[in-house]
C-alpha cells in the first residue's frame, strides 16, 4: 500500500561522502527525501576526488549523477558542489552511537571535529593558508605538502577552508589576517544527533597500505602506489601532470605495474575488484601521454569482468607486455633503478631493470566499527550483505553500498547507490512534488542586477556602478551572500520591490549558487531562465591581478548579461501531463522486481512478457555461489506480482513500437494478432539475454557428455552427477573472443559453484577447470581459494591456443596446452562442462521511426557507464538486467532497483516541465539540408519529411549548440544562447 | 567506356545529335539544356520534352547567366520527376550540384547527369554584343574577354557525372565517357563511331589547359591577395558594396532559405545605432557588410566551386568571385576538403577527423 | 603621455572545462591579466564563426576559444568540430592578411587553472606586442 509522504519529511542519513555516498545522497534528494551526508574527512569525495578520469570511458562525468528534471537548472560540475534544498553536509564527523527508536527508526549520534573556521563567514580568500607556518604531508596529492590551514584541493566540497587541529600550533597568525573574523581556534567539537528513517552506509574502503610488501621494494623511492601515480599524472598533481621519477625527477622510460599488490595474498585473501581495471587505465593514460614509454604489467588474472572491460583491458592496450606472475623480489641499484626478479610460467627465472614500479594496491574493508554500532556482521572488514541482494543488511532500514559491502569498482558502486534510493523509496514511500511548471518568457522585461562580491573590501566603486546602470534604466543592488538564507530573502525583496522580471546575480559561483537561486526564482513564478548568474567572484575578483580593473569588468560583464536577459524571450512548450504509468518490457527477474517496487510506491505498471510465463533466464537458475536459492525467490516474486492490482501483467505480448516522449510515451503492443496501446511516463527495458549456443564441435559441443554449465548445475541439484568420476570445465565459451569481445561475468563463478558442490558431495571426484583468467572478483575470490583447497585443478589457457575436446574409445578426452608443464596434456572426463557465455537477444525497437541505440555487443547502451548506468539516450527510457549486459541475478535485481529510483524522479511529478537546455529548429528557415543531423553528437535531430524541416527530439537533446553553429542560416538555434544575444553580449563587452 | 561520337559534326551538333538519340531511344523523358531565350540573344537553361526543340539549344554557348545546379535543385528538391531527366552541366555546375546533393538540395533519382568540358565563359553582356542571328562560340572571343574565374578554373572537366561530353583532345565530334554504371548502361544504346582506347591526346590537352589556367590563377590571385591584404585592403575592395546580397542570391552553394545575415539578428534597435556612432564617431551604413562577406566565406568557403556567379551578379563589378576563389582554393587545400569532388564526401562543417590539426589547442604555455 | 595599450580579448569558454578552469584559477588565487571578457558557452563546438568575426570587427584585439581536450568533450566531439571551424577561419584570415594569430583555440580542462592563467597571460602579452586590432578601427566595419 502506498504511503502518503511530504517532500523532505522522511530523513535518510548517508554515511560516507565518497562517490557512492554522494550518488546515493543525490538520488535520494532527487526523490524528495531529506538527506544528511556525513563524512569523517574535512572535504568530501574520498578516493574519487583524486582520480581525474575513471574507467571504462576515461573521462570524469560526475556531473551526470543528478537527474535532469528542472528545466532551467544548468548543468554544472558536481565535483565542485552539491548544494540543494534538503541536502545537508556534515564534514569532520564520526558516528559514535546508534539508538533504536520506535518503529525501526534509528537515532544516530555523531561527533563533529571543529573546523576552527566558521564556514558561513569564510570567503575563501586563502589568507590563512598563506600565513600558516605549519607544513604537513598532503593527503590529497600524497607526494606534496599542505598547510595546517587548508582546503584539500581547490575544487573540494565544502569549498571553505578548515584548520587541521591536530597539526595546528595555535600561533594565531591566521586569526590576524582573516578579513571576516571567521577563525576561532578555541572551537570545540560538537555532538550531533540525527533521527533517521533509513541509513545508507557508504563508508568505502581504506587503500591497502603496502608497507608489509617488503619483497616488492616499497621502501625504494621509485616504487610508487597506483594512487601516487594517479596524482603524478594529474594536471593538478604535484608535478603538474608530468611523469617524473620521485628519486631524481627524470622521465622514466620503462615502467612496470604489479597488480594485486596487497590483494589475493596472505593478508588480504580476497580480490579487490577494481584494481585490474584502474591499473589498466593508468597504463593507458601513461601510454597515451608518453607513447615511447615501455609498459609491463605483472598480473595474476586479468579481471576485466563485465561488458566493456575485456576490450578495454586487452584490445585497447596493445603495447603492454603482460606477464602472468607476481614478482618474487625487487632490488634497487645505485641509480635508484629497480631490478625485478620474477619467474615466468614456464618456470624460468628472470631479472629485469625498470625505471619506475607501480604497485596497484587494493581495497581494505573498514566497516567493522560501524557494523558493530548497527549490530551487523562483517567479513574481512566489509559489512555482511543479506543473501540474495547486493545492498541490504540484516537490518531492513540499513543499506550498505559500494565498498562498504565488499571490494567494488566505481560503476557497481554507483548502481548500488542508486539502487539503495530505490529500495528506500519502497520502504518509506515517496512524495509527489509541488513543482510549478515554468511558463513562456515574455519580451520587453524590466531587468535588474544584484552584485554579490562578498565583503566590502572588493575594490568596487558602488556609486559609480549604480549611476552607470541607472542611466541605462537598470536597477542595481548590492547584497551579500545571496546563496544563503538571509541574502536570498533580500534578493527576493529586491525583485518584488522593483517589480523586476529579469535578474542578473553577479557574484557567486554558479556551481554553488545556481540551483539555489533558480529554484527560488521558480518558486516566485519565474522561468528559471529569467535569472542569470554571472560568475564574478572567482574569475574576476580573485583572478584578476589588477584591482583597478574590477569596476570596468563589473560594468561590462554585468551589462552584457543584463542585455542577454533583456533579449530573452521564448515560447515554452506546454508542460507535459504524464500518463503516470510505467511500462516494463520483459518479465524476467529484473522486470518483475522493478514492477513490484513501482507498485510499492503506488505507481501503476504494465509489465509485458513475450513468452507464456514470467521468469525469464532466472527460472533456469539453481543455487548461486553464495548459496542463495534462486528458484523459491523467483516463484514467490511471480506469485506476488500476479496478486498486485497495480500491475497489469501481459504475457505473450511484444512491444511493436514507441512514439512520443518522456511522460507521454505511446507504446504499441502486440498480443497475438491484437494490437494494444498503453501510455507510459517511462519505459524500462528488462528484455534479458540468451545463453550462447556453441557452434557444432566448438569445444566438443554436440558430443555425448558435453553439457552446458547451467544444465550441469541443474543436474547437480537433482543429484544426477553422483556417479561421475571426473569432470573438466572449459571457460570462456563464446566470451572474450572476436565474436563476443566481452566477459560474460557469471560463468567462472558458476564453475566454482559447480566444482565446490561436486567436491563437497564426493571429494574423490576429479574436477579440472580450464580457464583463461578466473573471474572471481571481490569476495568471491574466497570461493576460488575454497575450490583450490578442495582439490579442484586449474589450468590456464590462452585465447590463441584453446583446449580441444574429442571422444575416443567411448570416453571424452580434453587436450590442453599446460604452460606450467610446457606440454600438451590429455585429460579424460566423464563430463565436459562448457561455460557458455551470455549473448544479447533484444530485437531492434522502434522509437519515433528510429531504432533505440544498442552498444557494439547488441546490449542496451547506457548514457554513461559509470554515473548513469540504467539510463538510455532517450530521456525516460531505462534498461536493467541482462538486457544491458551480462550480470548475476542479484546484480540484475540491484540494477532494477537503481532504474526504479531514477524513473521515480519523473513518476512522482504531476507535471513535467519542458526542457530549456535544448536546441530548436526554426521550421521556416530550415533548408532541410541535414547539416545539423550530422553535427549532433547525440542523434537528437531527425529529418521530418512532413514538415520538410529538421526536428529536435528534445528528450535526447543535451543542449550543446553544436547544431546551431553548424547551421549556416541559424535555423538550428540554441535556447540558452541565441545569436542576437551573443552578438549583443559581444557588442557590450567591447563598448 | 570512352568513345568518339559523331565524328563529322562539330561539338554543338554532335551534342544535339546525342540528345536526339537519348530521346529517340526513350532513354530520357526530358532534358535540361542551355537554349536560346525565345528568339533573343541570350542563353538560359531550358527544359525540353522532346528532340523537336533541340535546334534551339546551344550546349556549348560560352555564357552562363546562372548556375544550372540551382535549377536542378528546383526540379528535384521537393519531389523527383517521375521519368528520367537528362541535365547538361558545366564542370562548375556539376561540382555545385555535388555539393547540393550532399546538402540534400538536389536528389539524383531519375536524373541523368551529363557534363561537358568547358573552355570558359564570357559575361552575358559580352555575349550579347557579339550575338546576331547566329550566336557566337567560344572562339569568337579573345582571351581577355573570358571571365577571370573561368581563366583560373582548374577543372576544365567535371569530376562527377554519369556521362561526360569531352571536347578537349577531340578531333571532330565529341568524346563520350561513361563515369558511372548508369552512364555505362546508357552508352550501350548509343552508336559510337569508335571506342577511344588511347586517351592520351585528351589527357594531355586537359593537362595543358589546366596548367595554363593554374599559371594564370597563381599570377592573378597573387595580385589580388596583395590588393586585399589587411582590413584596409578588404574595406577598399568592398568599397562599392551596397549590401544587396546579390552575390549570395546567385551563389549556387548558398542554399539557405533565408540568409543568416538577412535575419532578425541583424535588425537592431535604434539605440544601438546611437551607441555605435558615439563609439566610433562615424558609422558607415549599411552595417555589417564586411561581417557578411567574411561570414559567408566561413559558411561556404569549403563548398565554394569558384563558378563566379557572385561576381557576375554584382551590380558594381566587385571581383567577389575572384576573392572567393582565392580564399576557397586556399582553404580547401589546407583543410584537405575538396568541393564537388565526390557525392560521398561528408559535410565539412558538421564533421571532423580525429587526426587533423592535432597540434591545435594543445599548444604549450 | 600615451596610455599603454590594454588589449580587449573576448573569451568563449566551454561551461565544462575552461569556464571551470577560470574559476579554479580564481579559487587558487593564480592571478592573470584582466584582459579577457568571458562568455560562457555550453561547448566550444557551439561557437559560431560569425561570433568570432563580429568580436574582431567590433574592436576585440583577440578572441580566445577554450574547449575540452580531445576525447574529453562533454558532448562527445564538439571540440573536434570547433577545431575544424577555427582552422577554416584561420585559413581565411591568413589568406586575407587579417592576422589569424588574434584568434586562439586552446584546450583547457577544468583542472587546469594554472594553464588557464598562463594562456591568458601569454595571449595578453602577444596581443600587446601586436598592438590594437586594426579591424575594429574602420568606420566601415
Amino acid at each position: 500500500m502506498a504511503k502518503k509522504v511530504k517532500e523532505f519529511e522522511k530523513h535518510v542519513v548517508v554515511l560516507g561522502g565518497g562517490a557512492a555516498g554522494i550518488a546515493a545522497a543525490l538520488a535520494l534528494n532527487d526523490l524528495g527525501f531529506k538527506v544528511s551526508l556525513i563524512d569523517k574527512n574535512s572535504h568530501l569525495l574520498g578516493t574519487i576526488g583524486q582520480l581525474d578520469k575513471q574507467f571504462p570511458n576515461d573521462a570524469c562525468g560526475f556531473c551526470q549523477l543528478r537527474s535532469r528534471v528542472e528545466p532551467g537548472v544548468s548543468e554544472l560540475c558536481l565535483r565542485r558542489d552539491l548544494g540543494a534544498e534538503g541536502l545537508d553536509i556534515y564534514n569532520l564527523s564520526t558516528l559514535c552511537n546508534v539508538e533504536k527508536l520506535k518503529g525501526e527508526r534509528l537515532k544516530l549520534y555523531f561527533n563533529q571535529e571543529p573546523a576552527y573556521i566558521k564556514p558561513r563567514l569564510c570567503v575563501r580568500c586563502r589568507k590563512c593558508e598563506d600565513v600558516c607556518p605549519v607544513e604537513v604531508p598532503d593527503e590529497f596529492n600524497i607526494l606534496g605538502k599542505r598547510k595546517a590551514a587548508y582546503t584539500l584541493y581547490p575544487m573540494a566540497v565544502p569549498s571553505t577552508w578548515v584548520i587541521d587541529g591536530e597539526n595546528c600550533t595555535r600561533c594565531g597568525e591566521c586569526v590576524k589576517v582573516c578579513p571576516t573574523d571567521c577563525i576561532d581556534l578555541e572551537m570545540q567539537p560538537r555532538e550531533i544527533s540525527l533521527e533517521a528513517d533509513a541509513v545508507v552506509i557508504a563508508t568505502g574502503f581504506s587503500l591497502i597500505d603496502p608497507a608489509y610488501l617488503t619483497e616488492l621494494g616499497v621502501r625504494f623511492p621509485n616504487v610508487v602506489t597506483s594512487l601516487e601515480l594517479e596524482r603524478i599524472l594529474s594536471n593538478y598533481g604535484p608535478t603538474q601532470g608530468e611523469l617524473k621519477r620521485p628519486s631524481d625527477g627524470s622521465e622514466p622510460k620503462k615502467v612496470a605495474f604489479v597488480f594485486c599488490a596487497g590483494s589475493r595474498d596472505r593478508v588480504h585473501q580476497y580480490c579487490s575488484a577494481a584494481c585490474c581495471m584502474y591499473g589498466a587505465k593508468e597504463a593507458r593514460m601513461l601510454g597515451d601521454k608518453y607513447p615511447d614509454t615501455e609498459l609491463t604489467i605483472f598480473y595474476m588474472d586479468r579481471r576485466g569482468y563485465g561488458k566493456p572491460y575485456y576490450s578495454y583491458m586487452e584490445e585497447t592496450l596493445p603495447d603492454v607486455r603482460w606477464i602472468p606472475c607476481r614478482p618474487a623480489k625487487v632490488e634497487e641499484d645505485q641509480d635508484n633503478n629497480l631490478i625485478v626478479h620474477y619467474e615466468s610460467e614456464d618456470g624460468k627465472f628472470h631479472k629485469e631493470e625498470f625505471d619506475l614500479l607501480t604497485l596497484v594496491v587494493g581495497q581494505e574493508g573498514r566497516a567493522d566499527d560501524f557494523a558493530e554500532l548497527f549490530e551487523l556482521e562483517t567479513t574481512e572488514g566489509f559489512i555482511k550483505i543479506k543473501e540474495g541482494t547486493e545492498i541490504e543488511t540484516a537490518n531492513p532500514r540499513v543499506f550498505a553500498i559500494g565498498s562498504a559491502g565488499g571490494p567494488k569498482d566505481l560503476p557497481d558502486s554507483i548502481t548500488e547507490a542508486q539502487a539503495a534510493a530505490g529500495r528506500i523509496a519502497s520502504l518509506l514511500g515517496i512524495p509527489k512534488t509541488r513543482n510549478t511548471p515554468p511558463k513562456s518568457v515574455e519580451p520587453f522585461p524590466k531587468v535588474g542586477i544584484v552584485f554579490d562580491p562578498v565583503g566590502d573590501d572588493d575594490g568596487l566603486d558602488k556609486d559609480a556602478i549604480k549611476t552607470f546602470f541607472a542611466e541605462k534604466g537598470i536597477t542595481t543592488a548590492f547584497i551579500n551572500y545571496t546563496e544563503t538564507g538571509k541574502g536570498l530573502a533580500e534578493l527576493e525583496n529586491f525583485i518584488k520591490e522593483k517589480e523586476l522580471d529579469r535578474l542578473v546575480v553577479a557574484g557567486p559561483n554558479p556551481n554553488k549558487a545556481e540551483r539555489i537561486l533558480k529554484e527560488r526564482a521558480q518558486q516566485m513564478g519565474w522561468h528559471p531562465a529569467q535569472l542569470e548568474l554571472l560568475d564574478f567572484r572567482e574569475p574576476v575578483l580573485w583572478g584578476y591581478e589588477d584591482v583597478s580593473k574590477f569596476n570596468e569588468a563589473a560594468l561590462t560583464l554585468a551589462l552584457a548579461h543584463a542585455e542577454k536577459l533583456r533579449l530573452l524571450s521564448f515560447d515554452s512548450a506546454e508542460p507535459v501531463q504524464p500518463f503516470g504509468r510505467a511500462l516494463i518490457v520483459g518479465a524476467g527477474a529484473a522486470g518483475l522486481w522493478a514492477a513490484r517496487q513501482f507498485a510499492d510506491v503506488g505507481v501503476s505498471v504494465t509489465l509485458i512478457e513475450k513468452t507464456e510465463q514470467p521468469g525469464g533466464q532466472a527460472s533456469k537458475l539453481t543455487r548461486t555461489l553464495e548459496g542463495f536459492e534462486a528458484k523459491p525467490f523467483l516463484d514467490e516474486l511471480i506469485k506476488e506480482v500476479k496478486k498486485i492490482k497495480k500491475i497489469e501483467l501481459l504475457t505473450n505480448t511484444t512491444l511493436d513500437r514507441i512514439e512520443g516522449e518522456l511522460g507521454k510515451f505511446t507504446c504499441h503492443l502486440k498480443r497475438g494478432e491484437k494490437e494494444l496501446i498503453r501510455g507510459a511516463t517511462i519505459i524500462l527495458f528488462a528484455t534479458g539475454a540468451q545463453e550462447y549456443e556453441p557452434k557444432k564441435d566448438e569445444f566438443g559441443w554436440g558430443l555425448e557428455g558435453v553439457i552446458s554449465e547451467r544444465d550441469f548445475a541443474g543436474r547437480i541439484s537433482k543429484g544426477e552427477t553422483d556417479d561421475l568420476k571426473s569432470v573438466v570445465m572449459i571457460q570462456c565459451v563464446g566470451s572474450r573472443n572476436e565474436e563476443h569481445p566481452y566477459c560474460s561475468r557469471v560463468c567462472c563463478r558458476r564453475a566454482l559453484a559447480n566444482a565446490i558442490a561436486l567436491k563437497e558431495a564426493d571429494p574423490k571426484i576429479e574436477v579440472t577447470i580450464i580457464a583463461r583468467d578466473v573471474m572471481s572478483w571481490g569476495l568471491s575470490e574466497l570461493y576460488y581459494l575454497k575450490a583450490r583447497e578442495l582439490g579442484v585443478n586449474f589450468i590456464r589457457y590462452e585465447k590463441d591456443n584453446p583446449p580441444t575436446v574429442s571422444r575416443r574409445d567411448g570416453k571424452l578426452v580434453v587436450s590442453v596446452f599446460d604452460r606450467l608443464l610446457d606440454a600438451t596434456v590429455e585429460l579424460s572426463a566423464g563430463s565436459v562442462v562448457l561455460a557458455n557465455g551470455i549473448v544479447a537477444s533484444t530485437p531492434p525497437i522502434l522509437y519515433n521511426d528510429k531504432s533505440i541505440s544498442f552498444d557494439e555487443f547488441g546490449f542496451f547502451a547506457e548514457v554513461n557507464p559509470k554515473f548513469r548506468p540504467t539510463e538510455l539516450e532517450v530521456d525516460g527510457m531505462f534498461a536493467a538486467g541482462l538486457a544491458k549486459g551480462p550480470k548475476r541475478l542479484t546484480e540484475s535485481l540491484t540494477e532494477a532497483s537503481a532504474a526504479v529510483a531514477k524513473a521515480l524522479v519523473f513518476l512522482r511529478r504531476e507535471k513535467l516541465a519542458p526542457k530549456y537546455y535544448v536546441a530548436r529548429t526554426n521550421t521556416r528557415r530550415c533548408a532541410f539540408c541535414g547539416i545539423c543531423i550530422d553535427a549532433c553528437p547525440n542523434s537528437a535531430r531527425v529529418m521530418d519529411d512532413d514538415l520538410m524541416s529538421a526536428r529536435v527530439i528534445e528528450a535526447i537533446c543535451q543542449g550543446c549548440g553544436i547544431c546551431a553553429s553548424a547551421c549556416p542560416s541559424q535555423a538550428a538555434h540554441l535556447l540558452t544562447l541565441e545569436s542576437d544575444q551573443a552578438f549583443r553580449m559581444i557588442d557590450v563587452m567591447l563598448a | 567506356m570512352v568513345g568518339i561520337y559523331a565524328k563529322d559534326l562539330n561539338p554543338r551538333e554532335a551534342t544535339r545529335e546525342f540528345f536526339a538519340e537519348l530521346f529517340g531511344a526513350n532513354l530520357i523523358a526530358s532534358a535540361l539544356l542551355p537554349a536560346r531565350k525565345s528568339g533573343l540573344n541570350q542563353i538560359f537553361p531550358a527544359l525540353l520534352s522532346s528532340k523537336d526543340s533541340l535546334d534551339e539549344t546551344f550546349p556549348f554557348a560560352p555564357v552562363m547567366p546562372l548556375s544550372t545546379a540551382v535549377q536542378l535543385s528546383k526540379i528535384t528538391r521537393f519531389a523527383n520527376p517521375t521519368n528520367t531527366v537528362a541535365v547538361l552541366l558545366r564542370p562548375c555546375e556539376s561540382r555545385a550540384a555535388v555539393e547540393l546533393v550532399k546538402l540534400r538540395q538536389i536528389s539524383l533519382d531519375n536524373v541523368l547527369l551529363i557534363t561537358r568540358d568547358c573552355p570558359g565563359t564570357v559575361e552575358p553582356e559580352t555575349f550579347e554584343e557579339k550575338a546576331s542571328d547566329t550566336l557566337p562560340g567560344f572562339s569568337d572571343f579573345t582571351e581577355e574577354q573570358i571571365r577571370p574565374v573561368c581563366r583560373m578554373c582548374e577543372h576544365p572537366t567535371a569530376p562527377v557525372a554519369d556521362i561526360n561530353i569531352g571536347t578537349f583532345g577531340a578531333d571532330g565530334g565529341i568524346i563520350l565517357e561513361a563515369k558511372t554504371d548508369k552512364g555505362e548502361e546508357i552508352l550501350k544504346h548509343i552508336a559510337l563511331d569508335a571506342e577511344l582506347s588511347d586517351t592520351s591526346a585528351r589527357e594531355s590537352a586537359l593537362k595543358s589547359e589546366a596548367e595554363k589556367r593554374t599559371a594564370f590563377m597563381e599570377k592573378n590571385l597573387a595580385e589580388l591577395k596583395k590588393e586585399v591584404a589587411g582590413i584596409e585592403g578588404l574595406v577598399k575592395f568592398f568599397a562599392k558594396c551596397v549590401d544587396c546580397h546579390n552575390c549570395r542570391t546567385m551563389c549556387p552553394v548558398c542554399y539557405c532559405n533565408e540568409c543568416f545575415f538577412d535575419s532578425a539578428t541583424f535588425h537592431f534597435e535604434g539605440p544601438r545605432y546611437e551607441e555605435w556612432t558615439q563609439r566610433r564617431g562615424i558609422l558607415a551604413m549599411p552595417r555589417d557588410e564586411i561581417l557578411f562577406h567574411l561570414g559567408r566565406m566561413n559558411h561556404i568557403g569549403l563548398s565554394c566551386v569558384a563558378c563566379g556567379m557572385c561576381e557576375q551578379a554584382c551590380p558594381h563589378d566587385i571581383r567577389v568571385g575572384q576573392l572567393f576563389t582565392l580564399i576557397s582554393t586556399t582553404a580547401q587545400k589546407e583543410l584537405d576538403i575538396h568541393a564537388g569532388r565526390s557525392l560521398t564526401d561528408p559535410l565539412p562543417l558538421a564533421t571532423f577527423r580525429e587526426d587533423e590539426f592535432t597540434e591545435m589547442g594543445e599548444e604549450k604555455v | 603621455m600615451e596610455k599603454e595599450f590594454d588589449p580587449k580579448i573576448v573569451g568563449f569558454f566551454c561551461n565544462w572545462c575552461t569556464a571551470a578552469a577560470a574559476d579554479l584559477a580564481g579559487t587558487s588565487r593564480i592571478q592573470y591579466p584582466a584582459n579577457v571578457r568571458p562568455i560562457r558557452v555550453m561547448c566550444s563546438g557551439s561557437v559560431d564563426a560569425s561570433y568570432v568575426i563580429k568580436a574582431l570587427l567590433e574592436g576585440a584585439d583577440g578572441v580566445l576559444i577554450g574547449g575540452c581536450h580531445p576525447n574529453d568533450c562533454h558532448y562527445v566531439n564538439g571540440n573536434y568540430k570547433a577545431r575544424r571551424r577555427v582552422a577554416l577561419l584561420k585559413s581565411i584570415f591568413n589568406t586575407l592578411d587579417l592576422d589569424p594569430d588574434r584568434v586562439w583555440l586552446r584546450w583547457i580542462s577544468a583542472s587546469e587553472g594554472v594553464r588557464f592563467a598562463k594562456v591568458v597571460r601569454q595571449m595578453t602579452d602577444e596581443i600587446k606586442e601586436k598592438g590594437p586590432n586594426p579591424m575594429g578601427k574602420s568606420p566601415q566595419t
